[in-house]
């Protein structure tokens, strides 16, 4: 097959994992590419994702028969693998066009785990290596690969990923036999533990090459398996805290396959649940809370009508109102309407005399929701316990499109 | 009073500043040569010496802070109609109340220049990702039209990225471009005669990147208003995703 069909058939086979960020990754620099902290887009689909890197597989030639998966065994569609210096090539001649940041370089397994892993490590030692390319690549970490590969790729990468995709046990068991929870896991303690080690290493004024600098990401499936939102987002906190993940995605399930234990192939994807789980995922990440604020055995799913933290705010009326001139920042960040930035720059601006609502609004904060649970100087914002009709305020709009508007997720 | 012109360069307008305190005298506008004059008014033309350039903004910096400094040069390069005052006016405020200026967000006169610049940094980072080159005859081509005055502050970026290329990136609304070749990089006045064509290999990459970006969008969450909210339509034009498709 030409380079053309490889393309057309191995970006199908990628276009699920929704990881697609550039960023976390300052100062490396080669004859060929550099990367920018922030990370860079360079167009959006018409799925309205951004396009960073070239995120195609390897070979989606898969010997793996996960039922959830387009590239599953059993599947009937075209097959086709890349050679190493093909798909390097491929990604100098899109970089140096300015097409894409780097490419996102993941496969499906073919012959064993390891087999992969050292196509994939051949790919980026030329991109590396020959080419000096100093743009990014983000590495998939093939389930079940030993660690001296990882260690290698860890070396070539920029990020690397191991997909959890089904958030239990017993749904691996069900939907990926060839897979097991220690397979994913041991590749992921193993990235994480390097990263963590050669931080010391490097801080001890040693100088070495950086391990995976953009650290570490995951990918989990929404609605696929029967697991509730509780589950999933202690899943995520647990991996926030023991391997020091830099982001979980979360991705709305896509029926790809008839099979008695996934939903229909005409179930649309669950889009604002994934939605909802990401405003809960930045909750844990950015706001100070815990999963088990966020929802309980029993609360275990998010309320699709209310973004998270807004129905943290109704559940807790004790806690308001927050008076925005005196009260720590980890208080202000519990306000709905009120992010990271306004009340950084709340505090800032208090220092130099008393806030009112009309400072607030120039200082960015959303007054339609946070008027409920706030004080100030003005202070003439509605008390707060309004009951249920609170509720039916803050609560968003039933979306009018079933493409509800996404997230902007790059980070 | 006087409208003031002058050659249209940052350094230029650092040397109309010192000119201005200098003589204790501020202008009622400030033009660049070869706009168009006003017939009432009396014109002053300030040269532009780059050495005392240097100087004047290692002043500015000392005073107010590199940051004001950096705000005012960004305000310059936006579209701003009457930038130059407006850019003018901040720099005065700041010179008056130190680097406490850049705090004043409820002052006109820093929210628009605050504004301004952010709006020419925002299209800065959008155009690191939208540029596109075409290789033609060993040189790399990128054609582009940015509302902003943009080119000295992206070429920086690429001379990083491609510093072992040779290319041109090239303000077609200006009709300048910034030439890159052996480490060093340039702005100065560029003409095409038209559209450049594309070599056979060039078509085939191309045709790699427009496969490549048509099956990678997931067809059951298709939202053209979400991509058009990221990439406006007034980017596409040399987009080659976004090339109509050939007869």
């Amino acid at each position: 097959m030409e380079t053309l069909g490889k393309l057309a058939v191995l970006a199908e086979g990628a276009k699920y994992d929704v990881s697609c960020s550039s960023s976390g990754s300052a100062g490396r620099r080669g004859a060929v590419g550099s990367t920018s902290l922030g990370g860079i887009c360079h167009s959006w689909s018409d799925d309205g994702r951004c396009i960073s890197l070239l995120k195609v597989l390897f070979s989606n030639d898969c010997v793996f028969d996960c039922a959830y998966c387009v590239n599953r065994r059993s599947a009937d569609i075209p097959r086709a693998t890349f050679t190493p210096r093909e798909l390097a090539d491929l990604t100098i001649q899109m970089y140096r066009r300015n097409y894409i940041e780097g490419l996102f370089l993941s496969s499906a397994v073919v012959g064993s785990p390891d087999d992969t892993m050292v196509q994939l490590v051949r790919t980026a030692k030329i991109l590396r290596e020959e080419h000096r390319f100093g743009g990014y690549i983000h590495a998939k970490a093939i389930p079940g690969a030993s660690p001296s590969l990882l260690g290698t790729l860890g070396l070539l990468a920029d990020r690397m990923s191991v997909n959890i995709e089904l958030p239990s046990e017993t749904s691996l068991r069900a939907l990926a036999p060839q897979k097991s929870r220690d397979s994913i896991l041991r590749p992921m303690a193993f990235i994480g533990g390097t990263i963590e080690e050669r931080r010391k290493w490097r801080k001890s004024g040693r100088s070495g090459p950086a391990f995976v600098p953009a650290g570490q990401s995951t990918q989990l499936m929404v609605g696929a398996s029967p697991e509730n939102d509780f589950t999933i987002l202690r899943l995520s906190e647990g991996l926030y805290r023991s391997f020091g993940l830099k982001r979980v995605y979360y991705s709305a399930y896509i029926p790809v396959a008839e099979n008695p234990l996934l939903p229909a192939p005409a179930t649309k994807p669950p889009m604002l649940r994934e939605h909802r789980l990401y405003q809960a995922d930045w909750l844990l990440r950015f706001y100070g809370f815990k999963a088990e604020e966020v929802l309980s055995p029993q609360q275990p799913n998010l309320d699709e009508a209310l973004d998270p933290k807004t129905g943290w705010a109704l559940a807790h009326p004790d806690f308001f109102p927050v008076d925005v001139n005196r009260a720590s920042c980890e208080e202000i960040l519990r306000v709905p309407g009120i992010g990271v930035r306004s009340a950084r720059r709340i505090l800032s601006a208090r220092r130099g005399h008393l806030l009112d609502g009309d400072d607030l609004t120039k200082l960015g904060v959303v007054m339609k929701r946070a008027r409920f649970f706030i004080s100030c100087k003005s202070a003439a914002f509605p008390a707060f316990p309004a009951g249920g009709d609170l509720r039916r305020l803050l609560a968003s709009p039933p979306p009018g499109k079933d493409n509800l508007r996404q997230l902007r997720l790059e980070f | 009073m006087a409208v003031w012109t002058f050659d249209g360069t940052f350094n230029g307008f650092l040397c109309l500043i010192h000119e201005s305190a200098l003589k204790k005298e501020r202008p009622e506008g400030i033009l660049r040569a070869g706009e168009t004059q006003p017939l009432l008014f009396e014109t002053v033309h300030t040269a532009t010496d780059e050495r005392l350039a240097a100087s004047v903004r290692t002043a500015l910096a000392a005073r107010f802070s590199r940051r004001i400094l950096a705000a005012g040069y960004y305000a310059f390069l936006s579209a701003m109609p009457e930038r130059e005052m407006a850019v003018y006016r901040y720099f005065a405020l700041a010179w008056t109340m130190g680097p406490r200026a850049a705090g004043l967000l409820a002052d006109d006169r820093v929210r628009t220049v605050h504004e301004a610049g952010r709006a020419v940094s925002r299209e800065r980072h959008r155009f690191l990702g939208l540029l596109r080159f075409s290789e033609l005859g060993g040189v790399l081509y990128a054609p582009f039209e940015p509302e902003g005055d943009i080119l000295p502050l992206v070429a920086g970026h690429f001379a990083r990225r491609l510093g072992g290329e040779r290319w041109i990136i090239h303000d077609t609304g200006r009709n300048r471009a910034a030439v890159y070749e052996n480490g060093i990089w340039r702005v100065s006045a560029f003409r095409t005669g038209g559209p450049l064509p594309l070599s056979g290999r060039e078509r085939e990459i191309r045709d790699l990147w427009k496969r490549y970006f048509s099956s990678t969008a997931v067809q059951t969450r298709k939202n053209a208003e979400l991509q058009r909210q990221f990439m406006p339509k007034k980017y596409w034009k040399y987009l080659p995703e976004k090339e109509p498709p050939a007869e």
